[in-house]
């Protein structure tokens, strides 16, 4: 069976090694951009599953992706897991931007609860 | 009336009217009118001493002049009684225009006395707006650069913490291999102290977040008994190590649904179990919820813990105070947590009171407004 893909965009590199141990032992395929411009260049490329993106990124922020891909059909097909690090950040403006916000230090169990809650719907 | 006449400053020509002469305007006057009586009064009070002076030469002149001719009031058998009565009778006119006229000057300055004062206090004013209005802003500017400043060292502490604690959980949750018990327990230890910074960071931000005046209110009508069954099912996990057991008890008073701050409540809750926890070796932890007054609800935190002493309670919410002694040295905290608590009762319009005996527990009991639904 293929392998579901993920995409994580995150400007620190650890946080993303993070993510991509996680994602891999949840068995997806993960590519990463450590950027927004990135990011959005690599959603073009392939049919991601999941988008774990960060908000406060040098250039493109997190949001400003997040609003570009919002009425693209990309988004439709795709579960966006916001992580960010402003825990005093109004989580009303993600709402219909993303499907799940979640607010560093990320629990890794949580992580992994939702990752599989993805691929059980997906699959 | 042939030793007084009036010349007119313009030749007199067969064209003469009534129109021309000073005169008309008398004629013309309606003192029907008020503008007639403003007009004097206005024209009388700007006379002033010129005024006055004029008046008591027309009025003398008048009354020299029908004495003189034999008509009018002064007129005596004896000339010398005659010129009295005149003299006594122009003293009195004089003094009184003097006196009037003097009254009149001194209003006059007070009235400019209070003009210019009057100029002064509002160019004062003036001045004092701009000056809050600067002193507004700064603060203003002031306390968005403070909220700033907060999101910002979040963002900065949180990153890193993020790098510690996942790479513990991936450790600790076997991802990159299976670990020794000992190492397990070690990544434990690592977690743990991480944990504890992160919650050093929350408190210190919230404090910040406080004092920045950012807290805003949001309320929700909760039925009572669910919402505390479920956050103290979560509290639970606190006494996970220790020999503590919690009770709940709900008294009759308490309404069936009330409305309140929803996170708020959880934070106190969690803050004071979480404390009662801490300084409680073993025994029992018992919350209890009710209302004593129409417009009052409360609940109390009651412990069997090693209480504190009067001195220690009166301290107790001051910040970053801790109860320092022999007996609580072991225990770790940032000493935020009580204030954090006592500023969010007060937020919320309530009171925390504190009764201990040291060596046999504390009570924390929270007084809040019980609110319409």
């Amino acid at each position: 069976m293929e392998k579901l893909q993920a995409l994580v965009v995150d400007d620190n590199w650890y946080n993303c090694n993070i993510f991509r141990i996680a994602l891999e032992k949840a068995g997806y395929e993960v590519e990463i951009a450590y950027n927004g411009r990135d990011g959005l260049a690599f959603l073009e490329t392939k049919p991601y599953k999941i988008l774990v993106i960060d908000l406060q990124m040098p250039g493109l922020n997190g949001i400003e992706v997040l609003t570009e891909i919002k009425d693209s059909p990309i988004r439709k097909k795709m579960y966006i897991l916001v992580v960010t690090a402003n825990a005093y950040m109004a989580t009303e403006d993600l709402e219909d931007l993303s499907d799940m916000v979640m607010f560093k230090p990320v629990n890794i169990a949580d992580l992994t609860f939702f990752l599989e809650r993805v691929k059980r719907i997906v699959l | 009336m042939g030793y007084w006449y009036w010349k007119p400053s313009y030749p007199l020509s067969h064209s003469w009217r009534l129109e021309q002469s000073p005169l008309w305007v008398v004629f013309r006057l309606n003192i029907y009118s008020s503008q007639f009586w403003r007009l004097l009064y206005y024209d009388l009070g700007y006379m002033g001493l010129h005024g006055a002076t004029l008046g008591i030469f027309l009025v003398a002149g008048f009354a020299i002049w029908g004495a003189v001719n034999g008509n009018g009031a002064f007129v005596r058998a004896d000339v010398n009684d005659s010129l009295l009565l005149l003299q006594a009778f122009i003293g009195t006119v004089m003094f009184t225009a003097l006196t009037l006229s003097a009254a009149d000057k001194e209003r006059q300055t007070a009235t400019k006395a209070l003009a210019e004062t009057n100029h002064t206090l509002e160019k004062r004013v003036i001045e004092r707006t701009q000056d809050l209005e600067i002193a507004k802003n700064e603060a203003e500017s002031a306390s968005r650069s403070k909220t700033l400043f907060i999101a910002q060292m979040s963002h900065e502490f949180r990153t890193p913490l993020n790098a510690v604690i996942g790479y513990s959980d991936i450790l600790q949750m076997g991802m990159l291999g299976d670990m020794t018990p000992d190492q397990t327990e070690r990544i434990g230890f690592i977690k743990q102290n991480a944990s504890r910074l992160l919650g050093l960071i929350n408190d210190t931000l919230d404090i910040a977040q406080i004092e920045a005046g950012k807290l805003t209110l949001t309320e929700s009508r909760v039925n009572t008994q669910y919402f505390f069954d479920e956050l103290l099912q979560g509290v639970k996990s606190l006494t996970a190590k220790k020999q503590i057991t919690i009770k709940t008890v709900y008294h009759q008073t308490i309404p069936e649904r009330i409305l309140i701050d929803a996170p708020k409540i959880q934070q106190i809750i969690v803050n004071l179990v979480g404390n009662a926890v801490k300084f409680t070796p073993e025994g029992v932890i018992t919350i209890e919820i009710g209302a004593n007054m129409p417009n009052e609800w409360f609940f109390a935190v009651r412990d069997t813990g090693i209480g504190m002493s009067a001195e220690s309670v009166k301290q107790l919410f001051e910040q970053y105070t801790r109860i320092a002694d022999a007996t609580t040295k072991s225990i770790e905290g940032t000493g935020l947590g009580l204030s954090i608590t006592k500023r969010l009762v007060e937020f919320l319009g309530g009171t925390v009171d504190v009764q201990s005996v040291l060596g046999q527990g504390s009570v924390f009991t929270v007084n809040l407004p019980l609110k319409p639904l």
